[in-house]
């Protein structure tokens, strides 16, 4: 990978690229968002749809959790991606599973979870931040492009190349139990199924974002993208593509704000694509003013 | 045109045996996520200071002589310092820490390179930073920062990178090294890794699972 960085280096002090790509973290950052856009603004559109924002949300948090105890059993503070793959699969199996059976609505159930998951999370921390330093921990909270290892990347990849395989063949199925499950399970779809199926995917795609955009903020990632998709979006499609769109310029953006203001990476993501959000929601009072 | 209505029938799945896919799921999970606890240990053949290290962070008994040289006077230097602030309330400037001696701000004729050290203050922020005057030297530097004025310490106990002055504040100091000095320019360094700083530890970051220490006693 040296020689990889080396070449960016080069044409940054040739003045191709911006000089800020003569750093190594930089670069990792940016092929980061080359990564994830397309991973959770494909995803994005199906929370929005599937009514799982609040989901992510539990899910981030677990993501902390998840951290704290991996850390406790002897895991690498680069890298403790057992106990956060294990702790959020685990803790998405029986959200699912809970919500699916209990009587009691949905968003009730998952704030059980959140609340669940956040202060056993706080009360891990504690005991983590006596082995660590605090400071180390905080990156972890609101993300750093600068914590983000070559491995980080890899597993970034891989995970994107499974999880974006895996959707790409259970899309429409996806797409139509969102719309309708009834008509899904005629159609052959397992709802069952695509249900646990979609949470796994978007706990697989949080997880693997987590050192990025932070445990507190990835929720914005998951939801905001699809939000100012359906303000330009015409189909299915185009709701899409805008989502991708949306995240990629959100994730860049971000990179660009938080590499030039020194503020945490996720931070400023969430208000950059907060902003388009914003300016996405102008575009279509403007249009529907202007057709009226 | 109107199509032949088809009937479909669509078993739902038991509570029993959706509960029994899902438990065989988590055991999954948790098998697997042991096997990969349980391999990571086994090959992880670090040292536990090298694997808890961020990309910017190394080790200074890993790095040459001549760096580990300026590390431990950079402590020394820092502790004086600290006294200084303590006995003072202000911090020293580097020329008056040189003209008293203090490695590495006194001059040095044993040192190979040598650094141009200024002291710059914003606020809480303090930075003792030390240019080379050659190509191909590193830079140094010192970041101290005090805790706001009523805001409690992030952490009571002292460590490597948290110092209590006398008055009880308690310091977050660390110490960084830049490869290529030259292209330093004499400004406040805030958030050094963003910049191509690498953090210098002695120990690392883990900490060596003791009880909380009592405050020290106040410095000179």
């Amino acid at each position: 990978m040296a020689a990889f960085y080396g070449w960016f280096a080069d044409l940054a002090q040739r003045g191709v690229l911006p000089s800020d790509f003569q750093y190594p973290f930089l670069i990792r950052g940016f092929l980061c968002v080359l990564v994830l856009a397309p991973i959770l603004g494909g995803l994005s559109h199906l929370v929005v749809t599937r009514r799982m924002a609040f989901f992510s949300a539990a899910l981030g948090q677990a993501a902390l959790t998840g951290v704290a105890i991996g850390l406790l059993l002897g895991e690498p503070l680069n890298a403790p991606y057992g106990g956060m793959f294990g702790f959020c699969l685990l803790s998405t199996l029986a959200m699912v599973y809970v919500k699916r059976r209990a009587t009691l609505p949905p968003d009730t159930l998952i704030g059980v979870f959140h609340a669940l998951t956040l202060g056993l999370g706080l009360c891990l921390l504690v005991a983590v931040t006596r082995q660590f330093n605090v400071h180390q921990v905080e990156s972890v909270l609101f993300g750093s492009l600068l914590t983000v290892t070559d491995g980080d990347l890899l597993l970034l990849v891989a995970v994107g190349v499974i999880v974006g395989l895996l959707l790409v063949r259970e899309y429409n199925h996806l797409l139509l139990d969102s719309l309708n499950p009834t008509l899904a399970n005629v159609n052959g779809a397992r709802s069952v199924y695509l249900e646990y199926f979609f949470a796994v995917l978007l706990t697989l795609s949080i997880v693997v974002s987590l050192k990025i955009i932070g445990a507190l903020l990835v929720e914005a990632l998951v939801v905001v993208p699809a939000a100012a998709a359906r303000n330009v979006a015409r189909g299915a499609r185009s709701y899409l593509i805008w989502s991708i769109a949306v995240a990629f310029f959100a994730g860049a953006g971000g990179l660009a704000v938080s590499t030039k203001f020194l503020v945490p990476t996720g931070g400023a993501v969430v208000l950059a694509v907060t902003a388009i959000f914003f300016v996405t929601l102008a575009v279509r009072t403007l249009m529907r003013r202007r057709l009226a | 045109m109107t199509g032949a209505a088809r009937t479909v029938s669509v078993q739902a799945l038991s509570a029993r045996a959706e509960l029994l896919l899902v438990v065989r799921a988590a055991m999954a999970i948790a098998v697997g996520v042991w096997i990969y606890l349980a391999s990571a240990s086994a090959l992880g053949g670090t040292a536990p200071q090298q694997r808890n290290l961020l990309p910017f962070q190394k080790i200074i008994a890993d790095r040459p002589a001549d760096e580990q040289r300026m590390f431990r006077e950079l402590q020394e230097g820092l502790l004086e310092a600290e006294a200084s602030r303590n006995a003072t309330q202000a911090w020293p400037t580097a020329a008056s820490l040189g003209d008293s001696g203090i490695p590495p701000f006194a001059i040095d004729p044993t040192r190979r390179s040598t650094c141009t050290w200024t002291l710059i203050q914003s606020g809480t922020m303090i930075n003792y930073l030390g240019r080379p005057s050659r190509a191909g030297e590193p830079a140094w530097l010192l970041l101290v920062t005090e805790p706001e004025p009523g805001v409690p310490p992030d952490q009571t106990f002292e460590d490597e990178e948290h110092h209590r002055l006398g008055n009880g504040a308690m310091l977050h100091v660390s110490t960084w090294e830049h490869p290529d000095g030259l292209q330093v320019q004499e400004r406040l360094v805030r958030m050094p890794q963003a910049e191509g700083w690498i953090q210098l530890y002695a120990v690392g970051p883990v900490r060596a699972t003791t009880p909380a220490q009592p405050p020290s006693t106040p410095k000179r």
